[in-house]
């Protein structure tokens, strides 16, 4: 079957928490630091850094939709490999819960911060921003 | 001989003492399986950041990463290690803690000088440590029941900004492995500064990956290495939590068994000098009666 192109690679999303998704899929969307990137089967072997943002995939067709925390991709011919903090589907954000990190994100950055605690508050600004962008999106 | 009603009095503190070790084992037990639950999650998670972690180490050529810093020039004397010791929130979990704790104390003095600072996680530890010489920072108070990864973030972070500031050289981790539910084992795990040599113990890899599939880095290899770096610590406290949290549940609840069974066998050995000691008492009064009667 050397010669027939394969039509799927093999998504496994993991998180300390669960194993989110592991399956055969045909395309995956991601958010890295350098913007959206597009994986297709036989993509070239690559590690990546993923943003806290969206991230979908195809399954038989079908697109999925869910939130992915800060993490990183690891990329071969067969299979693509997501570690990250969190993965969460549409359903299971908690809306109100990132409406108020949002806030608190929102409040400290108003005040006097030092580098670090910048990058961090505007890390939590990005995530609760995707989470509730997410939230709205429906899968199937 | 002791009174019957001295024998029953004991048959009955120990009776509640024994309702109070059943009552603790069974709760120990339901924790002990979400904890097992989050284990199970975790443990394969743990090994795919290794492996993720070797595979992009091994592709790319030397990376210059402030978490592989050994800090060679620094004079040995003026090193400070840091520990972080995980124990248990609460007692009556047998060996549990003070295991952990001796397993730091061999540690500290392992340490070429006496420069080593204390980070304590759970309750047990902080009470066993407030009556040694060494020094604690006191400010750094964590639980250890019910892991987060958001607490696993915050302790995780704490410990690599000191050690980037270079208040810290050498910084470990000592908590309980549970490598299965009878053997838990206090463990020490070196986190800072890494060793790739390390890693490809643990792993058993021998070998280098060839050098020509070269992996490609986005954006850089730089910045995937920073951010991969920064969730390690992170989960690898992660791990450690679960772990030594799961250990601490299984240690509770082999306790709290064995101090049911010990309290059953001293009901069965207590309820046979009751009844001997109440036919005792009863062979007595027949004696007395019939000496009694016959002197008559």
């Amino acid at each position: 079957m050397a010669n027939v192109e394969a039509k799927t690679t093999y998504l496994v999303i993991r998180t300390p928490e669960k194993s989110f998704y592991e399956g055969p899929v045909e395309e995956v969307l991601l958010e890295t630091p350098e913007g959206q990137i597009g994986i297709l089967p036989g993509h070239m072997v690559m590690a990546a850094a993923v943003t806290a943002g969206s991230m979908s995939f195809k399954v038989k067709g079908k697109w999925l939709n869910a939130f992915l925390s800060e993490g990183f991709v690891e990329i071969d011919q067969y299979k693509v490999a997501i570690l990250a903090d969190t993965a969460e589907w549409p359903e299971e954000i908690d809306v109100n819960r990132a409406r108020r990190a949002e806030e608190r994100a929102r409040e400290r950055l108003q005040g006097q911060l030092s580098h670090e605690e910048y990058i961090r508050s505007r890390a939590a600004l990005q995530r609760a921003f995707a989470r509730l962008k997410v939230s709205n999106m429906k899968n199937g | 001989m002791p009174k019957t009603g001295e024998i029953k009095a004991r048959m009955n503190s120990i009776g509640q003492i024994q309702k109070v070790t059943k009552a603790m084992k069974v709760v120990s037990a339901s924790k002990l399986k979400r904890a097992r639950d989050q284990l199970t999650e975790v443990t394969p998670f743990f090994e795919d950041i290794e492996e993720v972690l070797i595979e992009i180490l091994s592709h790319s050529a030397e990376i210059v990463n402030p978490v592989f810093d050994k800090r060679a020039g620094k004079d040995p004397e003026e090193r400070t290690s840091a520990i972080l010791v995980m124990t248990g929130d609460k007692g009556l979990s047998g060996g549990y803690d003070s295991n952990v704790c001796k397993r730091v104390e061999q540690l500290i003095k392992e340490q070429p000088n006496g420069n080593v600072e204390v980070l304590i996680c759970g309750r047990m530890g902080r009470e066993y440590f407030r009556k040694t010489p060494y020094k604690v920072d006191e400010d750094y108070i964590y639980p250890l029941r019910e892991p987060t990864l958001i607490r696993a973030r915050e302790m995780g972070e704490v410990l690599w900004d000191r050690f980037k500031e270079e208040r810290y050289d050498d910084v470990y981790i000592v908590y309980t492995k549970m490598k299965s539910a009878l053997s838990l084992e206090p463990t020490v795990m070196k986190l800072l500064p890494m060793d790739i040599s390390d890693f490809r113990e643990r792993l058993a890899i021998t070998e280098m990956k060839p050098a020509d599939d070269m992996m490609k880095f986005e954006p850089s290899p730089e910045a995937v290495f920073n951010v991969i770096i920064k969730k390690y610590m992170t989960w690898v406290t992660y791990n450690c939590l679960v772990q030594a949290y799961t250990s601490e549940q299984s240690a509770r609840m082999t306790a709290m068994e064995s101090a049911t069974d010990n309290a059953e066998e001293m009901l069965e050995k207590l309820n046979l000098d009751y009844n001997r000691a109440r036919q005792a008492a009863i062979t007595q009064e027949i004696t007395e009666i019939i000496g009694g009667a016959s002197a008559l």
